[in-house]
C-alpha cells in the first residue's frame, strides 16, 4: 500500500485533472433538480420557509422565546442545515448511484463526493440572496460581520468534504450506511442550534453540543450573519482541526477500499 | 473479488464406479450419471429435489483423502438442510446416522455433512468403514466448480497467468466465451478494476469506450448531453463547441438535438453517443462490444472512423463476439478461456481455435446429455432371428420410453413413448442413420400438437406409438436409430438411441436389400 502522503498526492492529482468533469456534473445535478418542475428553484426554499414558519409559531407563541429576529435565525440555520444534511445523505449514496460512470466510463469514484458537496453548496449560495432579502424584509440589516461568511462557507465545504469522502466509500461497501446516515442526520438536526438558540440550553449541555463541528458551523454562521459578532477564533480552530482529523480518516478509508470500489458496486 | 454463490449438494465418494447404482435406484432417481461417465470426470453432478449430487470415483477420492487426511473411500451427503438429509438417510434404511458427523465448518458452503455408518453401506472391496473424519479441514470444492477457488473466502480469480505486451499501433481483439474474463481484462487496462497480484503498465492516454452514452441524462437535450458526455470522455468544452456541428452531422439527427434524449429511439441514442465517442483522441482506445450500432449505412461510417484511428497508428484493444470484425480488422487476437490466455497471435488462427473449442464443447454437452446407460431392454438381443439391438442409450429411462420391441420374424420394430415429459409443440423425430452417422437413411417426424393428440390432451397419459414394421430393405450391417424431440427452432434432444444390427440369412452385398429373384428359363418371356 502506498504511503498516505503519496496516496493523497495521487488522489489529489487525479481529482484535479478531472476538475472540469466534476464541475460539469455538479452543474448538471443542479439542473436536474430543477428541470421539469414549474416552480423550479422555488422549491429549494419552500421547505425551509415552511419549517421556519412552524418553528417561529411554536417557539414564539408556546415557548415564548423573545429572541430578536428569531424567524431570520431559523431560516438561515435551516438553509445551511439543508446543505449539510444533503451532503451527508447524498454522500453516502453517491458512489452507488453512479455505478455506470465508474465501471463503464472509468471515472474515479472519488469525484462523486466532491460533486455532492459542490452541488449542495452551490445550491446554498443560490439561496443566500433570498436570505438577505428576507432578513432585510424583517428589519434585520446584516452588518459587515456578515462578510465573514466568505471564508466560513469554504470552511464548511471543506469540512463536509472531509466527512463525505470517507462516507461515500463506506456507503459503497456497506449499503446500510445510507439508511444509517438518513436516520442519523435526522437525529443530528436536534443537536444543532437551528430551531433554538444555543443560549436557551443549560451551560453543561451547551459545552457538550459545541464539540460537534456541525454545531460550530451553524453557530459561527449565525454569529456572522444574525448576531453581527466576530467569529470565535477558538471555535474556528476547532472546526479546522476536526476537518483535518476527518480528512485523515477518509483518506485511510479510501486508501483501504480504493481498488475494490468498482467491483463492489 | 467476486463472490461465488455456494451450491447445496450431496457428495458421494464411490469405492468404485457403479457401486451405488442400486442405492440410487432405491432413492428413486430417474437419471443416473454413474457408469462410464463417472470415470471421465472427477465429480459428476446431477440434481434431485433441488439438491445437487456430486459423485466422484475411487481414484479421485483417494487422492482427495491423501491430501485432506487419513480416511477411506466414503459415502456422505452434503445438503442444504441436514434435517432433510437425515430423513433421506433414514428412508434409505440407515439405522445409525451419526450426529457427530455434522460439520459446521462446511455450512458456509451451503450445507452440512452427515455420513452413514459402515453397517449400512460397507464397501464390498475393503470391508472397512465409511467415515470421513476430516472435520478440521473441510475439502476445497474447486474441483467441482471451476469458479470456486477458495470456498472460505468465496474468492474467484477471473484471470490467471495473464502476460502479454501490446505495442503501439496494434489492433488487438480479445475473444472468448462469455465470462472468460475479456471485459475484466479490459477494465483492468482501463484502470477501473485493480489486479490482486501482478503488474500492469500502461503508457499513454486511454479512452475506454465500454458503454456508449455514459452520463446521458434522459431529461436533457441531445445538445446538453453531447457536452456532458464529451467531458466525461475527457474532451474539453471548447473542443466540443468546435466539433459540435460535425458531431451532429455524423449522428445524422440535427432536428432532434434540442429535444430531450428520453424521446429518442434507441437507435438515435446510440448514434449520438457513438458520434461523441469517436471524437476522443487517446493513445489507446479500448472498445467493448460497442461496434454494430445503427443501420448498415451508419455502420459503414463508424467503420471508417475506426479505420482512421488505425491509420493514425493508435493502439486499439477491442472485445467483441463479432468474429468477422476480428478477422477483418484486428492485427492480433488473444483468445481467453476460463481466465487464461490460450492463444495469442494471428486472428484467423485464434478464431479457428475458438470455434473448434466451442464446437467440441457443444458436442461434449450433447454427449453428456445423451449417453446414459440404459438397461431396460435386456431381452431384445435374443428375441429376434434377424438381428439385435445393442447399446441402448437415451435421455430418459423407462419412464419415457415405455417399450422397445423387435418383430421376431422379420426386421421391424415398435416403440412406445410416454409423452407426459415432452412439451407440446415439439416434434418427435424418428431417424435412421448409417453406422458412421454420416447419412440419414430415413427420417419421419410427427408434430406433437396435431389434432389427434390434442383431442387426447384431457387424458392423464399420452402414449406415442412409433412403428417401423419393415426394415428388410436394409442391407446387412449396423445402423443407428435415434428418436428425438425437436423444438420449433430445431434444437434436438435425443430421447432414445440405439444400435441396430441386421443380418440376413442370405449372403447379401451392397447398400440396400431389394427383393430379387433370379430364374433360369428356356424361353423368352411373353
Amino acid at each position: 500500500m502506498p504511503s498516505l502522503l503519496e496516496f493523497n498526492r495521487n488522489l489529489s492529482r487525479s481529482l484535479y485533472q478531472r476538475r472540469r468533469i466534476i464541475w460539469a456534473l455538479a452543474i448538471r445535478e443542479l439542473k436536474v433538480r430543477y428541470k421539469g418542475s414549474v416552480l423550479g428553484f422555488f422549491w429549494t426554499f419552500m421547505n425551509p420557509l415552511l419549517l421556519m414558519v412552524i418553528y417561529t409559531v411554536v417557539f414564539t407563541s408556546i415557548f415564548k422565546t423573545n429572541i430578536p429576529h428569531y424567524e431570520v435565525y431559523v431560516f438561515s440555520g435551516i438553509l445551511l442545515w439543508n446543505a449539510i444534511s444533503g451532503c451527508l445523505n447524498d454522500g453516502a449514496a453517491c458512489i452507488v448511484q453512479n455505478t455506470a460512470l465508474i465501471t463503464k466510463a472509468a471515472l474515479p469514484p472519488e469525484i462523486f463526493p466532491l460533486r455532492v458537496v459542490l452541488t449542495h453548496f452551490l445550491n446554498y449560495l443560490l439561496t443566500l440572496p433570498l436570505l438577505f432579502g428576507f432578513s432585510l424584509l424583517r428589519g434585520l440589516v446584516p452588518t459587515t460581520h456578515a462578510l465573514q461568511l466568505l471564508y466560513l462557507i469554504p470552511i464548511a465545504m471543506l469540512f463536509m468534504l472531509s466527512v463525505v469522502l470517507g462516507l461515500s466509500v463506506l456507503g459503497a461497501f456497506y449499503r446500510d450506511i445510507q439508511y444509517l446516515v438518513n436516520t442519523l442526520s435526522f437525529a443530528l438536526f436536534f443537536t444543532i442550534p437551528v430551531m433554538y438558540p444555543m443560549s436557551i440550553l443549560p451551560e453543561k449541555l451547551q459545552a457538550v453540543l459545541m464539540l460537534s463541528p456541525l454545531t460550530q458551523l451553524i453557530q459561527m454562521s449565525a454569529d456572522a450573519f444574525i448576531f453581527g459578532k466576530t467569529i470565535n477564533l477558538g471555535m474556528l480552530t476547532a472546526t479546522l482541526g476536526m476537518t483535518i482529523v476527518f480528512l485523515l480518516i477518509s483518506l485511510l478509508i479510501i486508501r483501504k477500499f480504493h481498488t475494490r470500489i468498482a467491483e463492489r458496486i | 473479488m467476486i463472490n461465488v454463490k455456494a451450491i447445496p449438494f450431496v457428495e458421494f465418494a464411490s469405492p468404485e464406479v457403479g457401486y451405488y447404482d442400486d442405492l440410487f435406484k432405491k432413492m428413486g432417481f430417474k437419471k443416473m450419471l454413474l457408469g462410464k461417465n463417472a470415470k471421465r470426470a472427477s465429480g459428476e453432478v446431477f440434481r434431485q429435489n433441488n439438491i445437487t449430487f456430486i459423485i466422484y470415483t475411487k481414484e479421485f477420492s483417494e487422492q482427495f483423502y491423501q491430501k485432506h487426511g487419513p480416511s477411506v473411500p466414503s459415502f456422505s451427503f452434503l445438503v442444504d438442510d441436514p434435517q432433510e438429509a437425515l430423513k433421506e438417510a433414514v428412508k434409505l434404511g440407515c439405522t445409525d446416522v451419526s450426529p457427530r458427523s455434522y460439520l459446521p465448518a462446511v455450512e458456509g458452503v451451503g450445507g452440512s455433512r452427515i455420513f452413514l455408518e459402515k453397517e449400512t453401506f460397507s464397501s464390498p472391496n475393503k470391508g472397512v468403514g465409511l467415515k470421513y473424519i476430516d472435520h478440521l479441514n473441510p475439502p476445497l470444492y474447486q474441483i467441482y466448480e471451476n469458479k470456486i477457488e477458495d470456498e472460505r473466502t468465496g474468492v474467484t480469480h477471473v484471470l490467471k497467468n495473464i502476460s502479454f505486451t501490446i505495442e503501439k499501433g496494434e489492433t488487438v481483439a480479445l475473444i472468448g466465451r462469455n465470462g472468460c474474463g475479456k471485459s475484466t481484462l479490459l477494465k483492468l487496462i482501463a484502470g477501473i478494476y485493480f489486479q490482486d497480484s501482478g503488474k500492469l503498465r500502461v503508457q499513454g492516454r486511454i479512452s475506454p469506450l465500454i458503454e456508449l452514452g455514459a452520463g446521458f441524462h434522459p431529461e436533457f437535450s441531445g445538445r446538453e448531453n453531447v457536452f456532458i458526455n464529451g467531458q466525461i470522455l475527457g474532451l474539453s468544452p471548447a473542443y466540443l463547441r468546435k466539433r459540435y456541428d460535425e458531431i451532429v452531422e455524423f449522428a445524422g439527427i440535427p432536428q432532434f438535438m434540442d429535444l430531450p434524449v428520453r424521446i429518442y429511439s434507441s437507435g438515435m441514442y446510440m448514434r449520438l453517443a457513438f458520434s461523441v465517442a469517436v471524437n476522443v483522441d487517446p493513445d489507446i482506445l479500448l472498445i467493448d462490444e460497442i461496434l454494430g450500432v445503427g443501420d448498415s449505412d451508419f455502420q459503414q461510417k463508424c467503420q471508417k472512423k475506426l479505420d482512421e484511428f488505425k491509420i493514425k497508428n493508435k493502439t486499439i484493444i477491442l472485445v467483441t463476439h463479432a468474429l468477422d470484425i476480428v478477422k477483418s480488422w484486428a492485427t492480433r487476437a488473444i483468445y481467453l478461456r476460463n481466465g487464461e490466455v490460450v492463444f495469442d497471435g494471428s486472428p484467423a488462427e485464434a478464431i479457428k481455435m475458438y470455434q473448434t473449442d466451442v464446437d467440441s464443447e457443444r458436442q461434449k454437452e450433447e454427449l453428456s446429455e445423451t449417453h446414459l446407460p440404459f438397461s431396460s431392454f435386456p431381452k431384445l438381443e435374443s428375441a429376434a432371428t434377424w438381428g439385435q439391438i445393442t447399446q441402448v442409450e437415451g435421455q430418459t429411462s423407462e419412464s419415457l420410453c415405455q417399450m422397445l420391441e423387435l418383430n421376431p420374424e422379420q426386421p421391424g420394430l415398435r416403440m412406445v413413448f410416454d409423452l407426459c415429459n415432452v412439451s407440446i409443440g415439439e416434434h418427435l423425430v424418428f431417424r435412421l442413420l448409417n453406422a458412421e452417422e454420416t447419412v440419414i437413411l430415413f427420417e419421419q417426424d410427427a408434430s406433437l400438437n396435431d389434432p389427434a393428440s390434442e383431442s387426447l390432451s384431457g387424458a392423464e397419459h399420452l402414449f406415442y406409438h412409433l412403428e417401423c414394421p419393415d426394415l428388410s430393405n436394409l442391407a446387412q450391417g449396423e445402423y443407428h436409430v435415434r428418436v428425438l424431440s425437436q423444438t420449433p427452432n430445431r434444437q434436438e434432444v435425443t430421447l432414445l438411441q440405439f444400435k441396430l444390427m441386421i443380418h440376413h440369412s442370405e449372403n447379401q452385398r451392397g447398400l440396400i436389400n431389394l427383393p430379387f429373384k433370379i430364374e433360369v428359363q428356356n424361353a423368352l418371356p411373353a
